[in-house]
């Protein structure tokens, strides 16, 4: 979390819309590609893919990679590891007060 | 992203509230160190596990909940919101905590972030079922 509230923001406004979910996944699913390659696997224009990529390039979720002429996209992930380490750590310590408060509860030692 | 948690326990809803809305409290399970007034608009340092957090209490309703902001005293932004509510039940009581990253404040807000956080888990753990580590 050290990057601080605002890019985590911009993250999960990102993975907000159904499309750029699907787009994230197919990256993930098989590997870098251009704008052109994932347009045939949705009902966008390429103009329309684009935009939607750029949206996660900007949240952290993509990075465009250039090869020769082409632009290709690659997913990466490390952000989305981010948000989940801070739901487990956190989820952690609440258990562990929450043991300790039960704790407290039933030996009287308040 | 939001974590909560219902701590249901042996206790009166009278008594568990002091274990919240006093520093000496705080220190039976909270935090290890607990430097602040429990108090609207009271600001200090809390310290558990060896790092010390800053804590801005937002508000104090008596007997029922406390809200509060705390982030890694050298990192602030990295503030999340803590909110404990003190439900009475039949045999003792509920402390329902939940506990908002970034901050937020409304129902609204509370809800979508708990929808991006299920659509965050499952293309995270999408993701980490496909890629070799």
């Amino acid at each position: 979390m050290s990057q601080g509230w605002q890019p985590l923001d911009e993250l999960f406004a990102a993975l907000a819309d159904p499309t750029r979910r699907q787009i994230l996944q197919r990256l993930v699913h098989d590997g870098p590609q251009t704008a052109t390659q994932l347009a045939a696997h949705f009902p966008l224009t390429r103009q329309a893919v684009v935009k939607h990529v750029q949206t996660l390039a900007a949240a952290g979720l993509v990075a465009p990679t250039r090869v020769g002429r082409e632009v290709r996209y690659v997913a990466t992930t490390e952000r989305l590891g981010e948000a989940v380490t801070w739901l487990l750590d956190t989820g952690r310590h609440w258990d562990r007060r929450a043991d300790r408060l039960r704790r407290r509860a039933s030996t009287g030692s308040l | 992203m939001i974590v909560s948690r219902d701590i249901d326990v042996d206790l009166p809803a009278d008594e568990l509230w002091s274990l919240i809305a006093d520093p000496d409290g705080w220190e039976r399970w909270l935090v290890d160190d607990a430097d602040v007034a429990i108090e609207t608009g009271a600001t200090g340092v809390v310290r558990e596990d060896g790092e010390e957090r800053a804590v801005r209490i937002d508000e104090v309703v008596d007997e029922d909940r406390i809200r509060f902001e705390w982030w890694p005293s050298e990192r602030p932004g990295d503030a999340s919101a803590v909110e404990l509510v003190v439900l009475p039940t039949a045999t003792g009581a509920v402390l329902h905590v939940t506990e908002t990253f970034p901050p937020r404040r409304t129902a609204l807000a509370r809800a979508a972030s708990s929808a991006w956080e299920v659509r965050a888990l499952a293309v995270w753990l999408s993701a980490a079922a496909l890629v070799p580590a």
